[in-house]
This record gives C-alpha cells, structure tokens and sequence, in this order.
C-alpha cells in the first residue's frame, strides 16, 4: 500500500481527485447561493416588509381591521402562499391559516411547519415566519411559504454529497490503475537499467510500437545504450589490440634482452641494466595478460567453466599455497570455514580472484599481524579475507577496482595495480559482489555469491 | 635436438634460433604455415615449435594435419594468445605444450627439452625416483636422504618429486605452478620460491650438499654437485 501512496501517477490521480472534489463543493456552494440563499433573504425583506405593514394596520386601525387586512394579503398573494396568524391578548385566535406556532414568541425568523389538509389530501408547505408581540399582549404572525427553497437546498447538498464521494471512489480507482500502467512500464525500464548496470551492455528496453511517449522515452534510452555500447566495445577492442600486437615485438625484445644477457659476464653494470630491463618486460608482460584476461571477462568473452567446487577445499588450497609467504613474514594465517560449503563456480577464476586478494592483504599487513581467509554460506555463499592491516579509507576502497591504482605496501614491492579490477571482473562474470569494509581494524574483502539454482 | 621452427615474424624467428642454436639445438625455420607442414611430414625432427597464427595455413590445421598422419613429433605451440580457451584449444588439437608471447628464451628451453625426452623416451611412471643420495618412493610417499626420512607435505612431495623427474633440467615456475598446483592462476608475486625454499630446508641439513639449485631468473634444476 505504501509503495501505491509513493507512486508518482498514483499521487497524481489522487491530487485531481481532491482537486475535482473541491470544484464540486465550490459549483455547490454557488448554486446554492443562487438558488437557496439569495431567494431565502428576498422571502426575509418581504415578510419584513407585510409584518412591519400589518403592525401599522394593528396600532392604526386596530384588531379586525388587521384581520381584514390579513385576509386580503392572503387571497393575494403570488406564487408563493401566505401565512399568518393573529392572537388577541386574551388568547383568542383572531385570524390564522398556520396549522400552529410555537409557545413563546421569537425576535428571530423562524421556520414553521404549516402543512395544510384539504378533502383528505396533505399539502406540504414550511413557512418562514416573523413573529410580533405587541406592548398589549396581541400576537402577530406573518409568514411564506419557503417549501420549494429548501427542497432545493436539499437537493444540492445531497447532489454535491454524491458527487464528492463518487469523484474520491472514481480517482482513487482511477489513480490505482493508471499508476499500475504506468508503474509496470517505468519497472520494466528500471530493471532494464539495473541489468546494464550489472555489465549486461546488451540488455535492450521493450518498444511496444504504439508510439506513445514511454515507446518514444524507450527508442531514446535504446539508442543511446546502443552507443554506450559500440563506445565500450570500442575501448576494449583498443586496449585488447594494444595488449595483442605488442606481445610479438616484447617476445623478440626479451629474447634480445635474454641473447644480451648471456653475452654479459655476470656483475658488471651492463648486465644489471639488462637484468632490469628484463624485468621490465616481464612486468609488462604481465600487465598486458591481466588487461586482457579483465577485458576478456568484462566483455563477456571469457568462457566459463561452471563446476560444482567444494569450497572448503579452494580456501585450503588456498592458505596452503600461501602459507609459506606467511610465515617468511611473520603473519598468521588462518581458514575459517565449515564443510559443507559448496557452489558453482569457475574454480580457476575463483581461485585467481582469492588469490589477489590474499596477495594484497600479505603485501599490506605488517609482519606480527593475522590474516584470516574464511567462508559462510549464510544468505548466498560469502566467502573473503580479513586482515588487521592498515585498512583503506573510504574514498579508497571507493576507487581501489580503477585499473592501475596502487598503495603503498609495507615491503615497497610494486603491483601492476590491476589485482582488484579482476577481482571486480571476476565477482561480476559470477553474478558476486565484491565489497571492501572495514575490519575494524584492517580490510575485510569479501566475494558475496548467489545461490545458484539448479 | 633437431628443432623445427614454424614462426612468421623473422626477427622473432632470428632470435628464437640463436637462442636455440647456442644451447646446442640444429634449428630449421619456415616463414609459413604451408611450408612447415611440408617440412614436418618429410623430414624426422625431435620436437617442432609451432606459431598459432601462421601466413598460408594456421598453426592448428597445421598440427591438425600433422596429427592426421600419425605424426606423433612433440610440438610447442607459440601464440600472442594466452587465454586459458586458446591453450585447451590448442593442446586439443594435438599440441603438447602451449607457451604466450611474450615468453623467456630460458623458458622455452625447458620446455623444448622436457618435450624431447618425452618423445623419446616414453614416460613409464616410476614409483622410485633417486636424486644422488636423495630418494623418493611415490607409492608410500615416504622422501629420505641417507638414513634420514624427511617429513614433507603431500605438496612438497609432488614438487620434489617433479623436480627429481626432470633431474639434470631447467623446470620454470610456470612449469611447477601448472604441473603440482592445478590451479591456472597468475600469482602476483614469486610465492614458488617461498615453497622451495621451505622444501630445501627440509632436504638439506647440517653440510648436507644442496638438491635444488636455483637458475637465475629462470627457474629450478635439482642435481647433485
């Protein structure tokens, strides 16, 4: 329900709602002020008017020439019907065509029922009556008939009632309809864009051909993901070219360096420039096959070999492979998983991606500190490193999977900077999440696996 | 050994068969694929280093058409593409050992040569290997030295044990990372050279002579001096 009172067309429909129901209240209040209000006070100066002439009747002429008077006014009276009565002060009825009147006398205008009886058929009139008491004791009644008036207040108010609901039913219904429309189309381009920004560049927004502004908002945003395409497709291809093409002249530059080399006696200056020179290559070399692989895997053309792994038997593979690096640097090194923990992955790949990690975690931490590579498989498979190292700050760990940023580490050896941008590729051709938090202290990296379904 | 080279890119080509030629190895070269295919079938050669990507027939219809004819020659194929898919494609059509460019001169060596006793001599696993006064029984996985039995981990002993079958010879990094760990994965750092270090502290003790000598910039030989 709160999801529906978020939805934008839904508020929307209700605010039109609202805002025709108000209308509708403002049209009544109109009418009634045409057809109610301004009649109602010209039948109060009228009656005003004959009261006032009657009293000067009664204090001029005197009680039967008032109601003589009163029987005149009576038999002329227009489209609307006279009443009055006339008491003597000793509480006889003079003169009266009201059925009754209340007990005690009033200074406001009062509204009287005055239905009349006529060879067994009722009339309804209601009359709207000023009431007189003169200094002697003699009452004075004058009034008209307000029946059609106040049937047509009636009428308004119960019209504009009706109005008022049916227009918040209709709206609200109305509201709930158009924001499921809509709220169906603008899911259908969110999910669309949530798969692009999982790195699935291909994914395309349905077009319905109906040409409406959502099919045209959908021809947009496909067009531009083709672009965004074709400009990523672009800059892979360039760098995995640039990678390709120099791997031929950096293998005849190393068996140069290496034909140099041997002609070299060993510890002479020359030899130790080869040497470096060597190790150069070799860097880029490395440099070159990581950028491919990542490029590779993040263009989707990476085959992957999806196996049922034992997971405990990957971490152990793992600490093993590592273990002795451990121990030259006084760090301890410990796997905390349980079998069993198993899930479908591409080993290799999995294992490459552990291994960065343990790597930069080994580079970072001082020697004395503890590293702990451990697997659960509570809510999806989560398996990491933990490390009481230094840590990265936020904004590092924000920009740490860029290609080519590197840290500083505790032996000064230098990284290619290209160790989490595969991991990050990894994660991603895996459907994982590869987050960096906070050890409290140090870095905890961890890969967060779906469960994968069969 | 009698090496064929198939390899396009002359310069490369140049280098390779000095490299060769100064470790002792007859290098034949051919600048394309027709013409290696050509040679390979006619003449007998010990081991052939094959590009992948060849002017006039590619390197795996090459070996594709070799291996038609029950040509069993080892063959080392060379490509600027190192993917794990490209090596299994290569090996599965027939190669017997894949390397990327670029490569080390000193590795290509040892491969070519743990290639070319391997064609002539066919591997019967042994389940006693003997390394100077070093011995290593694969059937009960038990290592000694003299009179003294030497504890390792089943990895050492998969380490030591390929160490001793290629006695005498270069084995590269990747060699041991490919052949005791079966993981393809790029260690960002030299972590081998962790391991054998720690396998040579078990191995020589007191003025024991050293097994597993180390080849600058190269790899590992396990010999005894």
């Amino acid at each position: 329900m709160s999801r529906l009172f978020r939805s934008l067309s839904f508020r929307l429909a209700l605010f039109y709602a609202v805002l025709l129901c108000v209308s509708v209240a403002l049209v009544a209040a109109i009418g009634y002020r045409v057809w109610v209000a301004w009649p109602m006070q010209e039948i109060e100066s009228e009656v005003d008017r004959e009261a006032d002439e009657m009293a000067r009747v009664l204090q001029n002429e005197g009680i039967d020439a008032t109601r003589l008077a009163l029987e005149r006014r009576m038999r002329s009276a227009g489209v609307r019907k006279s009443f009055h009565a006339l008491i003597a002060p000793d509480g006889e009825i003079v003169s009266a065509n009201l059925p009754s009147w209340p007990r005690r006398p009033s200074s406001h205008m009062t509204l009287i029922e005055a239905d009349t009886f006529l060879d067994g058929f009722e009339d309804d009139y209601t009359a709207l009556v000023r009431d007189r008491t003169f200094a002697d004791g003699t009452r004075l009644l004058v009034g008209r008939d307000v029946e059609e008036i106040l049937r047509e207040d009636e009428l308004l108010r119960t019209a504009a009632l009706w109005i008022v609901c049916v227009t918040l039913v209709l709206g609200l219904a109305g509201g709930w309809l158009m924001s499921r429309a809509i709220g169906q189309r603008i899911e259908t381009l969110a999910r669309t864009a949530r798969q692009v920004m999982d790195g699935d560049l291909s994914e395309r927004v349905p077009v319905r051909g109906t040409s409406d502004d959502f099919d045209r908002l959908n021809e947009t945003i496909n067009l531009m993901l083709s672009r965004i395409e074709a400009l990523f497709g672009t800059a892979r291809r360039v760098s995995e070219n640039v990678a390709h093409e120099f791997r031929t002249p950096l293998a005849r530059l190393l068996t140069r360096l290496e034909a140099l080399e041997h002609l070299e006696p060993e510890g002479t200056p020359a030899r130790e420039e080869i040497d470096n020179a060597i190790a150069e290559v070799n860097r880029l070399q490395r440099i070159f096959a990581a950028l491919l692989r990542i490029s590779r895997l993040e263009g989707g053309r990476h085959p992957l070999h999806i196996q049922r792994c034992d997971i405990v038997n990957l971490l152990e593979d793992l600490v093993e492979f590592y273990q002795p690096e451990a121990d030259a640097r006084g760090i301890e090194l410990v796997l905390d998983a349980q079998r069993p923990l198993v899930a479908d992955l591409d080993l290799d790949l999995m294992f490459q991606a552990l291994s960065n990690l343990l790597d930069n975690a080994l580079k970072y931490v001082p020697g004395g500190g503890r590293i702990e590579v451990f697997a659960s498989g509570e809510g999806g498979l989560h398996i990491g490193i933990a490390d009481n190292g230094p840590g990265l700050s936020r904004e590092e760990a924000a920009r740490v999977t860029e290609p080519f940023l590197r840290g500083e580490d505790t032996a000064g050896r230098a990284g290619e900077g290209l160790g989490l941008s595969m991991v990050a590729a990894i994660a991603q051709v895996h459907g994982a999440r590869f987050r960096l938090e906070d050890n409290r202290p140090g870095l905890r990296a961890l890969l967060i696996v779906p469960p994968r379904l069969h | 050994m009698q090496v064929l080279l198939v390899e396009d890119d002359e310069r490369l080509a140049g280098h390779i068969a000095s490299g060769l030629r100064a470790a002792g190895h007859l290098v034949e070269h051919c600048d394309n694929g027709r013409d290696g295919l050509v040679r390979a079938t006619c003449e007998r050669f010990d081991v052939i280093v094959l590009d992948r990507m060849l002017p006039g027939l590619d390197g795996l219809k090459l070996l594709g058409a070799l291996r038609a004819t029950d040509d069993a020659t080892p063959v080392l194929l060379l490509s600027a593409l190192g993917d794990v898919d490209e090596r299994v494609r290569g090996l599965r059509a027939g190669g017997d050992d894949y390397m990327a460019k670029p490569f080390a001169m000193s590795e290509l060596l040892a491969r070519l040569e743990s290639l070319g006793r391997r064609g002539s001599a066919p591997a019967e696993p042994a389940e006693q290997l003997r390394v100077g006064d070093v011995e290593i029984d694969l059937v009960s996985h038990v290592v000694s030295r003299g009179a003294r039995r030497i504890p390792l981990t089943l990895r050492e002993l998969r380490i030591v044990a390929y160490l001793a079958r290629n006695a005498g010879r270069v084995v590269t990094r990747s060699m041991l990372l490919e052949n005791v760990w079966n993981y393809d994965f790029d260690p960002q750092t030299n972590i081998i050279d962790q391991h054998i270090s720690k396998l040579r502290q078990k191995l020589t003790t007191g003025d024991e002579a050293q097994v597993i000598h180390t080849v600058r910039g190269v790899g590992y030989v396990m010999r005894v001096e």
